[in-house]
């Protein structure tokens, strides 16, 4: 049989969505698989319910997968779906909107039902009543050809029905001349002890090649070429497994041990399954009964001459609290991950959302400056990690990553780093007296280094330099219990200076675009895909716009208001009620335009486009 | 003592020595941040001496960047970890310096609490106990959380926290699980530990972390100055409940045996013998140590314990349970074996006639009584319950009169209920709180 002839573009966006257990993850992460191996660049948007398995066929059981891929620089999930694989009417009706006009829509036409349509809360058959009109809609009778081609077999209707999504999966993989051998692997390692399944999801997997090759359908598929990265060894990364190793990493090159507390929550709960496989790598994790606890013992690991880490999500950060104000007043290192998620409360736990930089800046009682840093891709949170750890240990102070859902689930490839380009990471402890009094030796727990403002780490183990550390106010240099008014005015000054000294860890920022303009555009956290995106478009249509990233929110960068000199106008979008832009006109005193989206979804590239254009013109 | 803490003695102008680039500040003029509002636009502050640097040109840390690359120095006795091993490095020698002294754990800092306070004997007794445990002083350490008690770590000189309210079981278990040659001490109170700290405290327990936990219990919040605490009894007046409280309290031994846990002590600050001991053997455990002390707060709450705490009375109204008394238990199954009483194992009966004989006569007969009377009472909640058998040696009792004090009551019906109408005598029945399963046999 000749194959079918192909077609080039240089770049697609593919969603996969169906109920919560149709398998849609499991088929995106496949095709992202496929697509690494095909040497393309991309970014993925997994979306999925709150409810583990919600009622079947409704709305809000739609799991979702959607994926980018391309021969250039791919920024973002993609902001219109060039494939929609519909596996029932909820999932058509809840992706409609995110279809190209023109783009294609493939249903597994046997859901379409009368029953799946009252589930899913639709009057009338969408393919028939004309409202996918403008789309190009592919039916499959996916549910009946897998139980065909399963008939032979001693499967239960169950286990048949299940495995479709290998048929969807495969289609898809010819559909854009993807690699299937990847796939394969995956499903003979996955269920080597279980032939019969395995056996079963290769043969739908085949089977849905072959029907793209065959079946009259499709007189084309589509092909991208490989995208153009910088050489080196690759591979496909999610921002949490990034999170995990930058952990790691900070371990090794200091040879500090680490220690991860957390109690479990969505999407924070993802880095705890992960640091609890590096085991082999010096890292302890511990499930503690409350956030509080998870803090707690982090704080007691730190103490103890680790480095101690708690990750959390939403109403975890507001537990922490007061722990922080504790490890800030013993001036401890401490690593607080947070993945932000839908507030406020429990809000949307599985949506994504940049609205607790407020309370990462200033949630605690007291006047108690902490180190914030954000980290903006998949890869970036691999370096944000590792240098959260480390100014945490140089500077002897907690500090704040503040991550998302769309960061920690999303994946892009990453060129891995060798271990020689990492920053330094030296430690040295506390050995000897520091300081006298009356004529003696002593040791003088919060006698700080000149350069850092760091007070020396004491080990509980080190002879001779027993000392107490505490909640309550401490004297300037002895540490002991002061409460002295002036003493505290000192103490404040310090520890707000301390934070601003970081700003000698801080690179200077690099505009992306045009470093003198119209606008320039401020960002943070996991909004860089999309803000240089649009950067790219808006400069192609002819204008001057430039974009700084900022990965430091406390300090603030010394080198931004030099740079916003050089724009008229300056836009800061982000995915809350505009609090980054409250700081910065605070900070700096200019005038910062917000442009606030919270949808539970990323920025499509197209609105911050329009935006920007707005402003331009 | 205060929340907000007495005057300490170190207080007065004193002016601390500021680092190089912090310009000195007072509470009148301060001098950070330097007039925010007068900077030109546009030029964010910089921070007293960071200079300010050209766009583009990070400033580094000079001499940071070139030291090269090492493993932290590590305090002497410390053995860097090599990566891949377990736990974080191990502390100095475990042997105990010889001839440490009481003295050498008290720490430079004067104690606070009130004077007569409770707190004071533990403290004493914790420090006269410490060189005898033959523990370094720098691989001891005291974390606590907030309250009086929790002032503790302060006065010990050894490695200490005073971390914040309710937590210290946590900050422990975190430290414990990095540093396991620590030997660590959590001193906590009946509002710390049973109050805020509540979920820490029994999952400590169930975790059994070996460390040990001092809980001060004297039945109120001593350091906000008095109000009830979770073992407060029903009906206290303080502060915050004026009409006497409504809740009722915890027993702190009852709620972590509930949690598993697996050494339970508890002792009295007026007597230190006894608690050095529960502290000897708690620290013994291989696990958590948990050793409740009552401890009297003689400003807001004292005499809480007096009634069995105070050396006069101590002898006739307390009692100790301690397993070295009750001697060492023999090992194994306890039952008689004396077949004509307790059946025989099973394993016997299948090879034994004899046995079997045994086992047949007992569960269809039962046992043979020797001849002879007995009257046995117990106190039951209405009165004297008793039993009064005769028996003539065979296995069925040749008398058996049963005295229950309900039956008694329930003879008062027929006065009470003379005069009355039909319907009230379940009402009667029940002011007599009558309990029928005893009365009726
Ligand atoms: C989060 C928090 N809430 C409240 C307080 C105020 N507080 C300090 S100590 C204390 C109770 C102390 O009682 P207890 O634990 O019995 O210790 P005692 O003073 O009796 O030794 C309270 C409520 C606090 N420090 N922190
Ligand atoms: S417990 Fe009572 S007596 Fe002791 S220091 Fe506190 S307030 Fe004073
Ligand atoms: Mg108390």
């Amino acid at each position: 049989m000749p194959k079918k002839p192909v077609e080039m573009r240089s770049e697609a966006t593919v969603l996969f969505a169906g109920d919560s257990g149709d398998g849609m993850q499991l088929t995106g992460t496949q095709f992202t698989l496929a697509t690494a191996h095909a040497m393309n660049d991309l970014a993925t948007l997994p979306d999925f319910p709150a409810e583990i398995r919600a009622p079947i066929g409704t709305t809000y059981g739609v799991s979702g997968f959607q994926l980018k891929f391309g021969s250039t620089d791919v920024r973002t999930p993609g902001d219109e779906v060039d494939l929609l694989v519909a596996m029932n009417p909820a999932a058509l009706k809840v992706n409609l909107d995110r279809v190209r006009i023109g783009g294609t829509i493939l249903v597994n036409v046997n859901t379409f039902d009368k029953r799946n349509f009252a589930l899913a809360h639709m009057d009338s058959n969408p393919l028939e009543d004309g409202s996918l009109d403008r789309f190009r809609v592919i039916q499959i009778e996916l549910t009946r050809m897998t139980r065909e081609a399963l008939a032979d077999t001693d499967l239960n209707q169950k286990e048949i029905d299940r495995s479709k999504n290998m048929f969807a999966l495969g289609l898809a993989l010819w559909m854009y001349s993807r690699p299937v051998q990847p796939a394969i692997d995956w499903i003979t390692t996955k269920f080597a002890d279980k032939p019969k399944i395995r056996d079963a999801n290769l043969q739908l997997l085949k089977k849905g090649i072959h029907f793209g090759e065959t079946t009259d359908t499709f007189a084309h598929r589509i092909e991208i070429e490989p995208a153009t990265l910088k050489k080196g060894k690759y591979r496909v990364i999610q921002g949490i497994q990034a999170l995990a190793m930058g952990i790691v990493a900070a371990g090794q090159k200091s040879g500090l041990g680490i220690f991860y507390g957390s109690y479990p929550i969505t999407p924070a709960s993802d880095l705890l399954h992960a640091l609890s496989r590096y085991k082999n790598y010096g890292v302890m994790t511990m499930q503690t009964e409350d956030e509080i606890a998870a803090i707690g013992a982090a704080i007691g690991a730190s103490f103890g001459g680790g480095i101690g880490i708690t990750g959390t999500s939403g109403p975890g950060l507001a537990l922490k609290s007061e722990a922080l104000g504790l490890a800030l007043m013993l001036e401890i290192p401490l690593v607080i991950v947070h993945v932000m998620r839908g507030g406020p409360s429990t809000g949307l736990p599985t949506k994504t959302e940049q609205s607790d930089l407020m309370q990462a800046m200033f949630g605690r009682n007291g006047d108690a400056p902490i180190p914030v840093l954000a980290a903006s891709t998949a890869g970036d949170c691999f370096e944000t990690a590792y240098e959260a750890c480390r100014i945490a240990v140089k500077y002897m102070t907690p500090v704040i990553l503040l991550a998302d859902g769309f960061l920690a689930n999303g994946a892009e490839p990453w060129l891995i780093p060798n271990a020689d380009s990492l920053r330094d990471f030296h430690v040295e402890f506390a050995t000897s007296l520091n300081g006298e009094r009356d004529g003696e030796k002593v040791f003088l727990p919060y006698k700080r280094d000149q350069k850092t403002l760091a007070r020396p780490w004491a080990l509980p183990g080190t002879p001779g330099l027993a000392h107490r550390v505490g909640g309550l106010e401490k004297d300037a240099e002895d540490g002991s219990v002061s409460y002295d008014g002036l003493n505290h005015q000192l103490m404040t000054d310090l520890r707000a200076e301390k934070v601003q000294r970081v700003n000698q860890e801080v690179e200077a920022l690099k505009v992306y675009g045009d470093t003198v303009g119209d606008v320039l555009i401020v960002g943070w956290g996991s909004t860089r895909g999309s803000i240089e995106s649009a950067v790219t478009r808006v400069r192609n249509a002819g204008h001057t716009v430039g974009t700084v990233h900022l990965r430091f929110l406390n300090p603030l960068p010394t080198d931004l208001a030099e740079i916003a000199g050089r724009y008229k106008k300056l836009l800061v979008p982000e995915l809350n009620n505009g609090q980054l832009v409250s700081l910065l006109r605070a900070e700096y005193l200019l005038p910062f335009e917000g442009f606030s989206q919270v949808t539970g979804q990323p920025f499509r590239a197209s609105d911050l486009e329009e935006k920007i254009l707005g402003m331009v013109e | 003592m205060s929340e907000n803490g007495n005057t300490s003695g170190d207080s007065g102008g004193r002016k601390p020595k500021l680092p190089p680039g912090m310009k000195p500040t007072s509470p009148a003029k301060p001098a950070k941040p330097p007039g925010k509002g007068t900077r030109p636009l546009g030029k964010p502050a910089m921070p007293p001496g960071l200079a300010t640097r050209p766009p583009g040109k990070p400033a580094m840390p000079s001499g940071k960047g070139t030291r090269p690359l090492g493993k932290p120095a590590m305090p002497p006795g410390l053995v860097t970890r090599p990566p891949g091993a377990k736990s974080l490095p191990p502390a100095s020698g475990d042997g105990a310096p010889a001839g440490l002294k009481r003295s050498d754990f008290s720490s430079d800092q004067d104690v606070r609490w009130c004077p007569g306070c409770g707190d004071y004997a533990v403290l004493a007794t914790t420090q006269r106990l410490m060189p005898e445990l033959g523990i370094a002083p720098e691989n001891i350490v005291f974390i606590s959380g907030i309250g009086c008690s929790s002032r503790f770590p302060y006065y010990m000189n050894t490695y200490g926290m005073h971390s914040i309210h309710g937590r210290a079981p946590t900050i422990a278990t975190g430290l414990k699980a990095s540093r396991p040659e620590l030997d660590i001490w959590v001193v906590t109170g009946d509002g710390d530990a049973l109050s805020i700290g509540g979920n820490h405290l029994i999952h400590l327990m169930r975790r059994n972390v070996n460390l040990q936990i001092l809980l001060f219990n004297n039945q109120i919040y001593g350091l906000t100055k008095g109000q009830y605490s979770p073992t407060s009894e029903v009906g206290k007046i303080t502060k915050s409940t004026p009409f006497g409280s409504i809740d009722h309290p915890f027993n702190p031994t009852a709620l972590v045996l509930g949690a598993d846990a697996t050494f339970v002590a508890r002792t009295m600050d007026t007597d230190p013998k006894h608690m050095k001991s529960m502290f000897m053997q708690a620290h013994a455990h291989g696990g958590t140590g948990f050793v409740e002390i009552y401890q009297n707060c003689n400003i807001f709450n004292d005499g809480a314990f007096a009634a069995f705490a105070e050396k006069e009375v101590r002898s006739d109204r307390t009692l100790q349970l301690d397993t070295a008394e009750f001697g060492e238990m023999p090992e194994g199954i306890v039952m008689v074996d004396d077949y004509k009483i307790s059946p025989p194992p099973r394993a016997e009966m299948k090879g034994s006639m004899e046995a079997l004989i045994h086992h047949f006569k007992l569960f269809t007969e039962g046992y043979h009584v020797p001849a002879g009377e007995t009257y046995t009472a117990v106190e039951a909640p209405k009165g004297e319950f008793a039993v009064y058998l005769v028996s003539d040696g065979t296995h069925r009792p040749y008398r058996c009169y049963i005295r229950a004090p309900g039956f008694v009551h329930l003879q008062a019906l027929d006065f009470m209920t003379k005069g009355h109408m039909l319907a009230d005598t379940v009402s009667i029945i029940g002011s007599l709180d009558i309990v029928f399963g005893e009365v009726d046999r």
